[in-house]
């Protein structure tokens, strides 16, 4: 369940390069390369900085003119896809404590 | 697992054999893309096999100046890895990766490339020089060691056919069942020489990007003959389709596609970006399309059409 605190991490066996706005993600463990579109690159460099969800979405917030609603529910639907693809992973959370 | 569990007698153990003994005092030095390449420790029959193997890409180790890496060859003793495999031979082996060095075993063989200070191969095999030695056994080393060399140069060993179009060669990157193959013997058929139908070296000179046939083997055979190089004209994704057609391809989509040809390093994550950077260096340079393609007569007209200079003959 990804909440306003949930913070993430890029895998370990997971590379990635962002390259004219987009993002060439490698898998090493199942030998995937996979392209990331803008949006998704986008997130995934946010989130690899261990950012939580909502400085996440200010950060957004700032490179996308759209609602905040909308802003919330792609960038979670994003997350999610990510967290699915086995690109990122959720950080515990006595991990994310400040 | 752990490293060669499946080749090795003793998987729990030492994955490299202790000793440093060479085979004999035989040398062979084999230049192509990123070398020459030189191969010490060997004994008479080792030696034979691969200058037999190698062909015409064999210099007298004595004649080159310098060699861009070396590969010593030790002897292991048979009781060091399984003798029990099932036949036969395939390209199958294991990687592991470190900071300095990268480790490969595999059927009969260990090995250990050495990244720093400058690169060289440590090669332990059980086998005296039997048929399997050159192909199945010292090649699989000697890829992963040129992929490597060519990295350090800014180039790389590509999954790939090419297809030579005057002085220009045209890249096809693709794994098996993509249609490498069908698309040399299309380029054959229409009188395009083919490089190689499988693996070609990309390197750079004076700042130009240029493609050179390996002399590993492949589909159509091996059959390297030096001065196989050629500047690099264009890179093309395959994709098998109802009707021929060309459309522009993304950088990122094109350095995701050599990524995934690229083998040996595609899963050395010590190396990745570097890899990655040369990537994109020769995407910035380099035309990028996808080929969508139904296996006639039309699909190299097509290219052609999309190549300056299209008039020329092949």
């Amino acid at each position: 369940m990804i909440s306003a605190n949930s913070r993430f991490a890029v895998r370990a066996d997971v590379r990635y390069r962002l390259i004219e706005d987009e993002a060439v993600v490698v898998r090493q463990k199942s030998n995937q390369v996979i392209v990331l579109n803008e949006v998704s690159a986008c997130i995934l460099d946010i989130a690899a900085k261990g950012l939580a969800v909502d400085d996440m979405l200010r950060k957004l917030a700032d490179a996308y003119e759209v609602g905040e609603k909308t802003l919330r529910e792609d960038t979670l639907a994003h997350l999610q896809e990510l967290l699915d693809a086995g690109i990122i992973e959720q950080q515990p959370a006595e991990s994310v404590a400040t | 697992m752990e490293i060669g569990a499946r080749f090795l007698s003793n998987p729990g153990g030492s994955v490299l054999p202790g000793s440093h003994e060479p085979w004999g005092g035989d040398s062979v030095a084999i230049d192509f893309a990123g070398g020459p390449y030189l191969v010490s420790g060997l004994n008479q029959t080792q030696a034979s096999k691969l200058r037999a193997h190698f062909a015409e890409a064999c210099q007298n180790p004595e004649e080159i100046r310098g060699a861009a890496s070396e590969i010593l060859v030790y002897r292991s003793h048979r009781g060091f890895f399984r003798e029990t495999l099932q036949r036969p031979w395939v390209l199958d082996f294991d990687l592991d990766h470190y900071p300095g060095f990268v480790r490969i075993v595999g059927n009969r063989f260990a090995g250990r490339i050495d990244l720093t200070p400058s690169l060289s191969g440590h090669l332990w095999t059980s086998d005296p020089g039997g048929k399997e030695f050159p192909c199945n056994l010292f090649e699989n080393f000697f890829r992963a060691l040129v992929a490597y060399r060519l990295l350090e140069t800014g180039g790389m060993l590509v999954h790939s056919a090419c297809v030579a179009v005057g002085n220009t060669g045209l890249l096809f990157p693709g794994r098996s069942g993509d249609g490498k193959s069908t698309l040399s013997r299309l380029a054959l058929d229409g009188g395009y020489p083919v490089l190689s139908d499988d693996m070609n070296a990309l390197s750079w000179s004076n700042d130009k990007a240029v493609v050179e046939k390996v002399p590993f083997a492949g589909d159509l055979g091996r059959s390297w003959c030096r001065g196989s190089s050629y500047a690099l004209g264009g890179i093309y994704a395959l994709r098998k389709a109802q009707a021929t057609h060309l459309e522009p391809m993304s950088a990122p989509d094109a350095v995701a596609l050599l990524l995934a040809c690229s083998p040996f390093l595609n899963a050395d994550r010590y190396r990745l970006a570097l890899l990655m950077d040369s990537l994109y260096r020769l995407t910035r340079f380099i035309p990028t399309n996808t080929l969508s393609f139904t296996p006639d007569e039309k699909v190299w007209p097509l290219i052609r059409s999309t190549m300056p200079n299209a008039g020329e003959t092949a």
